[in-house]
């Protein structure tokens, strides 16, 4: 009760900052005009041979601000975009011209000039015109692919699971809109000067820059089924980066995003220039840390990393279409119903969450990029696969969406994550964690094991022709004595497999943490959450992080000499 | 003459400003790191840099465009900082004769240039960066390119770098100025509004970019340049389908009037006549095979010269690659050889500003090494007589000429700057279209062809037919020409009193009159037909 009144609190706030109203899809003019020209392609394309049978059409009005600061020397951009994205299926649901073709990479890529270079719903005639010319092109482009996936159907070998390769999605109104906020630039400006000044003349610091982004988006969705969508989307982040490289060509990096839903939520000048200072001390003791070298021990991954391992080793092998194009490993396909990792972890998608202990969440959404209603998705309960991430493509016993195609770009949508949460219904505290990770390192007789503060990000081989292991980079690794001494350490990644390691787990924390990001995929980047605490595991596998063959600059930074005009 | 006046001007700089360094964040950071470059910069047992070269770059824009009659975004340049961008070349070591592409051959740690927030500390931070890491690479390559030649057992064709007089060039810079918003938004959305009268147009788009770049550039031999060029352009865009079903996109980019209260009249001229050539395109004959005499307008001369003479006349020293020394230019032997027509003569000019009320975007009084920029009397009465020229000497030269031009991501090359085709005795157009009537009947031709641009189906020109004179518009045709076959320059009979400013706007030149070219048709099929009726 008390959880649902926060959401709703939560929910007005948004609202109130992002000014959204609640309109009448049929007073809206861009979505009259937009499912007008539809239809009216629609129409025609229908009866073509071969006939299109599903046609939509996303239109975003995008306003950008960008504000980065460095080196004394700020520098801001502010424009406005527009662009639409066609989506044409060919055939029918049951064979369409979006099949992956056995044992080829399935073609994510729509019609690249889908994007209208003029797309400005001012002049509905030129609006039109603009549609019907890019709508010719990728029809045009769809037909062709049908052709091939017809030959190869008659040719190549069956798929395994023969499901359709389109379910069409509920037909749904809606209309929301607002405009973009107002940005104080010079307020930004000045919180970005002061913390900018912090690392000027360290000489830990070979590089570093300060930066705000705002994004608003008024999303336009409408298609042949008669769905007509408007909803605004927007992201607003704070940003520092920090980096050197050490004599052996080891690049280290430190840095802290604050994903916030308006300037209110800007942390103090205070707070971010303290912020700025830990980070920088970080920095300054990983150049002097000892590089760790390769090695298997317990490992603690506190919340943030945890979050990425997540979404790395398991979010990607639960997307939906991976279960079906076999051009993939397919390694939780066939597995619903069985545990397929540790009974502590339950692990669920759900982009319907705004907010999680105060903070914005990126990877929310209302509508996803095929017109279907985001919803919560339990995927793995106390260590049991139960469903998939699901798009509008059909795999074999999930017949429907669940509202996860996504896409970033001119491509066409795949199942994607968006606000994962990693959950347990047995937790211990942080510091029960620490103890249990010096106990485990004792019972196991290591020398040392691990605790792994923060990851910047990895990656995953989820294609048959690679072996099915995973890397991630690691930001900050201390090594922890059984006497419970901790020791930073530099240059190492967490790599595995992904059936191996998420058996591993001892135990769970209650803290949980979120990691806000993008991800990138054959359907572009789309911006992502994940949610995690911190995670126990009995052993996990470190190797030596890939260094530059660049040194340090042989001169020492000019910023450290004395005096000069400038 | 002329010569002689560019010479007088570059000396008359080079007194003025001799050795005064401009104050101001840009030549300080430069200077400042320069001179620890000089000092510093060394790796142990390798040579110190031989040559360093600092440029900055820090562009202005405006622009506004419109599709038909819908105006775009338009980004305020007040809200929308643009960096300066830095880079740095440097030549160590054993250097010379190095292909543009060198680097490339051997290494994948090319420093590109970077954009930097505009300030002192981010200038000099950058260029410590880029110094380093060119100095570190450029070290590498030197000793890699050593054992090339000693595996080649390569000799050196050329001579050493080459020393240059000083030389320093100042102008001050003035203040970006922002264009009257209301004015050029009402102009653009009501030129852009025209392609609504055209029913075959699927689009038709316009714009007007102002732009300005403020330059400065510093080398470790004390040669300095800081300058600006403003390059203030029209587009325009149009896309439609012919009567044989081909989809025609056609862009059209020009330079505007100095004079801006020149401008609104200059714009609707040029979309007028713009969308004049797409009624005649989208109506035209496809080509057919042609061999005969061709007049061709000044654009269509500019691909011409282009194609045939200024790609031979660049890159004119040998070079060293993995796959050995090459020459890149096999005019470099030619020179007092006749290679063309001696209807015209070939100039460069690269410090001269404007032609005819428009800005010539070639203007470059100190090049990419540090020296003056002079002159060149490239072809006189058909013969060659002199070359772009670098400090990398090429045989029988005694110093660079100043020719040498940085492209993004290459060392610099030897190029051209402003190059103007003068007639000894330029024709009124007119004359010269009754030549061409005059060489059609004398080989029994039922027309002759005036090429007035482009290729392929965007390519426009029209048959001229014998009996009456009528004209027909036609698309579809690829004239014969390569850069090796350099013999229709010689068939060059007679040039017009057109000058005209090239879509390079570093080009100027007439009609000209080719007593015989082949043209090809083209075989690519027509586009699909459209599924939907256009709305």
């Amino acid at each position: 009760m008390q959880k649902r009144w926060i959401l709703v609190f939560i929910c007005i706030s948004s609202c109130l900052w992002a000014q959204a109203q609640m309109c009448e899809v049929k007073n809206n003019e861009p979505l009259k005009l937009l499912h007008s020209e539809l239809m009216r392609n629609f129409k025609v394309l229908k009866t073509q041979k071969p006939p299109v049978y599903y046609l939509s059409y996303r239109y975003n009005e995008v306003s950008q601000t960008f504000i980065e600061a460095s080196y004394n020397g700020v520098s801001t951009q502010q424009d406005q975009d527009s662009n639409v994205t066609v989506m044409v299926r060919v055939g029918s649901t049951k064979l369409d011209n979006t099949r992956a073709l056995k044992g080829e990479m399935a073609d994510y890529d729509l019609v690249s000039d889908g994007y209208l270079p003029f797309a400005q719903l001012q002049d509905p005639k030129a609006f039109q015109l603009d549609l019907w010319s890019a709508t010719q092109k990728a029809v045009e482009k769809a037909q062709q692919q049908y052709s091939q996936v017809l030959a190869h159907s008659r040719t190549r070998s069956q798929a395994a699971d023969q499901s359709d390769d389109f379910v069409f999605p509920p037909k749904e109104t809606y209309c929301e809109v607002s405009k973009p906020q107002t940005i104080d630039i010079e307020k930004v400006k000045a919180l970005l000067a002061a913390g900018a000044k912090l690392p000027l003349g360290k000489p830990y610091v070979l590089n570093y820059n300060v930066s705000f982004s705002y994004t608003h988006k008024q999303n336009y969705f409408v298609d042949s089924r008669g769905t007509q969508l408007t909803f605004p989307s927007e992201h607003m982040r704070l940003l520092y980066t920090l980096s050197n490289r050490t004599e052996d060509g080891m690049d280290l990096q430190q840095m802290k995003t604050y994903d916030i839903a308006s300037l209110d939520e800007l942390p103090s000048q205070e707070q971010f220039l303290a912020d700025i200072t830990q980070s920088l001390q970080k920095l300054e003791q990983l150049t002097k840390a000892q590089p760790g070298a390769p090695f298997t021990a317990p490992t603690l991954l506190k919340g943030r990393a945890a979050a990425v391992f997540v979404h790395e080793v398991l979010g990607h092998r639960l997307e939906g279409h991976r279960q079906k194009d076999e051009a993939y490993s397919q390694t939780f396909t066939g597995k619903v119903g069985q545990p397929v990792i540790s009974p502590l972890l339950t692990i669920i998608d759900d982009p319907t969450q705004i907010y999680f202990n105060g903070a914005k969440l990126r990877g929310h959404y209302v509508y996803d990029d095929e017109g279907v209603k985001s919803r919560p998705v339990t995927l793995v309960e106390n260590g049991v696969l139960k469903n998939f991430l699901m798009s509008s493509n059909p795999i074999k016993g999930f017949p429907t969406s669940n509202g996860h195609g996504r896409l970033g770009g001119a491509h066409r949508a795949v199942a994607r994550m968006g606000v994962m949460r990693a959950t347990s219904s047995q937790t211990v505290s942080y510091e029960e964690l620490e103890q249990k990770l010096i106990e485990e390192i004792k019972r196991q007789g290591k020398p040392y094991g691990f605790i792994i503060e923060d990851l910047g990000g990895g990656y995953t081989f989820t294609s048959k022709s690679m072996p099915q292991s995973f890397k991630l980079e690691t930001k900050l690794v201390w090594r922890v004595y059984p006497d419970g001494r901790k020791e930073m350490v530099r240059g190492l990644d967490v790599v595995g497999t992904p059936l191996v390691s998420f058996n591993k787990v001892l135990a769970v924390g209650n803290d949980d943490t979120v990691f806000d990001g993008s991800c990138g995929a054959e359907s572009g980047w789309v911006t992502q959450t994940n949610i995690a605490p911190s995670i126990l595991f009995s052993d996990l596998e470190m190797q030596k992080t890939e260094t530059s063959s660049w040194k340090p600059p042989l001169l020492p930074s000019p910023l450290l000499e004395k005096g000069g005009k400038k | 003459m002329k010569r002689f006046l560019g010479l007088i001007l570059v000396v008359a700089a080079c007194n003025l400003w001799a050795a005064q360094l401009p104050d101001n964040i840009y030549f300080r950071a430069m200077n400042d790191e320069m001179q620890r470059s000089k000092k510093q910069l060394h790796i142990e047992n390798n040579a110190k840099p031989l040559y360093i070269a600092y440029r900055v770059r820090k562009p202005h824009n405006q622009t506004f465009s419109a599709s038909m009659g819908v105006l775009r975004p338009y980004t305020d340049p007040s809200l929308f900082t643009t960096d300066p961008k830095v880079s740095v070349y440097m030549y160590s070591g054993d250097f010379k004769n190095n292909s543009s592409f060198f680097r490339e051959d051997f290494s994948n740690d090319y420093v590109e240039e970077e954009a930097v927030n505009d300030s002192y500390e981010a200038l000099r931070n950058h260029l410590w960066h880029l110094s380093d890491a060119e100095y570190v690479s450029t070290s590498k390559l030197a000793e890699e390119k050593a054992a090339v030649k000693r595996n080649m057992q390569a000799a050196d064709l050329e001579a050493e770098f080459s020393k240059a007089p000083q030389a320093h060039f100042v102008q001050d810079i003035p203040a970006f100025t922002l264009r009257d918003r209301a004015f050029y938004e009402d102009l653009v959305k009501q030129i852009s509004a025209q392609g609504k009268k055209y029913d075959y147009l699927e689009g038709f788009a316009a714009e007007f970019k102002f732009s300005q770049t403020d330059r400065y550039f510093l080398d470790s031999e004390g040669n300095f340049s800081q300058d600006y060029r403003v390059y203030n352009r029209l587009s325009l865009w149009a896309k439609f389908r012919n009567k044989d079903g081909y989809v025609i996109e056609l862009k059209r980019s020009m330079e505007l009037p100095i004079d801006e209260s020149k401008i609104a009249a200059f714009a609707w001229e040029k979309s007028a006549a713009f969308l004049a050539d797409t009624a005649k395109q989208q109506k035209a004959q496809k080509a057919e095979f042609y061999a005969g005499p061709v007049l061709l307008k000044p654009d269509a001369a500019e691909d011409f010269f282009m194609t045939l003479l200024i790609s031979n006349i660049v890159e004119t020293k040998n070079v060293l690659s993995v796959r050995g020394y090459r020459s890149t230019n096999k005019l470099v032997h030619k020179i007092n050889h006749r290679i063309m027509t001696p209807v015209l003569d070939v100039f460069d000019r690269p410090l001269e500003r404007e032609f005819n009320g428009f800005l010539l975007r070639g203007f470059m009084p100190v090049d990419a090494e540090g020296v003056a920029a002079q002159p060149l009397h490239i072809v006189e009465g058909g013969k060659l007589k002199e070359l772009p020229t670098v400090r990398s000497l090429i045989k029988g030269q005694k110093q660079s000429n100043g020719h040498a031009v940085r492209f993004a991501s290459r060392y610099p090359v030897a190029w051209y700057t402003n190059l103007f085709f003068e007639p000894k005795n330029p024709l009124p157009v007119q004359e010269l279209e009754q030549k061409l009537m005059q060489l059609c009947r004398e080989q029994e031709l039922e027309y002759c062809y005036i090429i007035h641009g482009g290729e392929g189906v965007k390519g426009l020109a029209e048959r001229v037919y014998v009996s009456d004179g009528h004209r027909e518009p036609v698309y579809g045709f690829t004239p014969q020409l390569s850069p090796s076959q350099m013999r229709p320059l010689r068939d060059i009979v007679a040039a017009g009193d057109d000058m005209t400013l090239g879509s390079s706007e570093d080009t100027v030149m007439p009609s000209i009159l080719v007593s015989d070219m082949e043209l090809l048709p083209i075989e690519k099929k027509p586009d699909r037909k459209p599924f939907v009726k256009k709305p």
